[in-house]
């Protein structure tokens, strides 16, 4: 028997109609949204295009010396061109040497660049503000104004703005500027690794005194405030640019706890570091819940491939546990280390069964099978 | 007849200005972006010269070398290759294929066309 009303039934109509509708509006708006950026980015890309057809014979009449540089300003008529003009220079500065470079260098100071720029590093708008770093970065800014905005961008929601930022404030000339950058840029969270490496080389690159440049770098590791995949990038780096005076340092700040590493990063960088600054023996510089037996597999792995480059009979015991690691890239790296074992013949005898067939293709294979896996 | 200039090179843009340059010298110049057209362009434009970049999506620069010796599509020595950076084993590989000569980017573009002058002017 039917209990409801007609008037519920009306009422259940009603909303399911309204509801529809609103469906369909929600529908077309975003069909319709779609359209009109899809036409929009259409339009802007064709812009780009048609000012890079009219402003690249004129740049490279401008390299070749067959027009003046007034010449070329006064053929970018529209912010299009200016800014396909930059992006052109750039990459070209990038690309060449000698004459051509010095001559791209020079247009970035047309009145231009920087007035466009000078607007857009005001804005809200990120890819505006992301292009205006890199004018910025690759004018050499000087004014303080400028400088000003830079350091506050540096404290940008987004990454990438903090990143290019940053990036510009190094290209200044001054190094108190550089050297507050840097504290800044360091101490900030969710930055990819490679933006920090190419901070820190440019920092260490502009840095009259290598050494001084060291030591910060180096007191920015140990920091407990600087978020620990920033430490742990900047550890890999110490190698990289040829650090080797903090060997000694790096071996005594691996001897000591830190807390804050609690996904094993900085260990893990450590050790590879220290296996760089080949001499250095991280197994029996710290107990082994902190090399071999940690309970987090980067620093595993590290330990894994520090015994494989520094080999000796004495650590088959430890690879035999490596080798049977819940880790395949551990258990790998670290049955590769035991071909090196004069014993490896027998080395079958002492791995579980299930992991057997993994050291038969080693040994039958090396580095190929773990180029395969 | 003008000697015949390949460029293989994905960056447009100095692709663009290497072309300016070449063509103000009389040279005919033909441009791949990618190492499979500049393989199929060795084929069909038979150039003289060919100048190679290393870095390039999907076949880079010493695929494309590699090929062309194995499939003796062209001497090698007709090669010159511009790298991004310089890794050492990398430039001795290619040396190895026998490669005319190496250019580092960023590159001084007077440099590379004397090389190309002094690469054609051995030719037969």
């Amino acid at each position: 028997m039917n209990t409801m009303s007609p008037y519920f039934d009306t009422v259940a109509i009603d909303f399911i109609r309204i509801t529809l509708y609103v469906l369909l509006v929600l529908f077309f708006s975003l069909v319709i949204f779609i359209l009109v950026r899809r036409v929009l980015l259409k339009r802007w890309a064709e812009k780009m295009n048609k000012s890079e057809e009219n402003i690249m014979p004129n740049l490279f009449l401008y390299l070749d010396g067959e027009i003046t540089k007034q010449k070329f300003s006064d053929s970018l008529k529209n912010r299009f061109e200016v800014i396909a003009a930059f992006r052109n220079i750039t990459e070209l500065i990038d690309n060449f040497d000698g004459d051509q470079k010095d001559k791209l260098r020079s247009l970035l100071n047309l009145p231009q660049f920087n007035r466009y720029y000078t607007n857009s590093i005001r804005t809200d708008n990120t890819l505006k503000l992301a292009q205006a770093c890199m004018y910025f970065e690759k004018k050499n800014i000087a004014e303080r104004t400028v400088i000003n905005r830079l350091k506050e961008l540096q404290y940008h929601e987004y990454p990438v703005i903090k990143y290019a930022s940053t990036l510009a404030l190094i290209n200044t000339s001054e190094q108190e500027v550089r050297d507050n950058a840097l504290n800044v840029f360091i101490h900030s969270k969710g930055l990819a690794s490679m933006a920090i490496n190419d901070i820190i080389y440019k920092y260490c690159g502009f840095h009259k005194d290598s050494d001084r440049a060291a030591e910060i770098l180096f007191r920015y590791i140990t920091d407990p405030n600087v978020p620990v995949s920033n430490a742990a990038s900047m550890v890999k780096m110490l190698p990289e640019l040829g650090f080797y005076q903090m060997a000694d340092d790096l071996a005594e700040f691996f001897r000591f706890p830190y807390q804050h590493d609690d996904k094993g990063f900085l260990t893990s960088s450590l050790i590879d570091a220290l296996s760089d600054f080949s001499g250095v023996n991280v197994i029996d510089l710290v107990p082994e819940e902190k090399t071999w037996n940690s309970k987090h597999i980067p620093v595993r792995l590290s330990t894994a491939k520090w015994i494989q480059k520094f080999y000796s009979q004495d650590l088959d015991p430890i690879l035999l546990r490596l080798a049977v690691d819940d880790d395949l890239e551990v258990r790998i790296i670290a049955q590769l280390a035991l071909t090196q074992s004069p014993d490896a013949k027998n080395i079958d005898q002492q791995l579980d069964v299930k992991y057997q067939n993994e050291w038969d293709e080693i040994l039958k294979t090396g580095d190929s099978y773990v180029d395969s896996v | 007849m003008s000697k015949k200039i390949l460029l293989i090179d994905d960056d447009t843009n100095v692709a663009s200005y290497v072309k300016f340059r070449l063509q103000k010298k009389g040279y005919t110049i033909n441009h791949m972006d990618n190492g499979l057209d500049g393989l199929q362009a060795i084929k069909d434009f038979k150039p003289d010269l060919v100048i190679l970049d290393m870095m390039m999506p999907g076949i880079d620069g010493r695929e494309v070398a590699e090929i062309v010796k194995e499939e003796n599509l062209m001497d090698t020595s007709r090669i010159i290759v511009l790298s991004g950076k310089e890794v050492t084993e990398e430039v001795k590989a290619l040396f190895d294929l026998g490669i005319h000569d190496y250019l580092q980017k960023p590159f001084n573009i007077d440099n590379l066309v004397i090389r190309i002058e002094r690469a054609l002017s051995n030719l037969p």
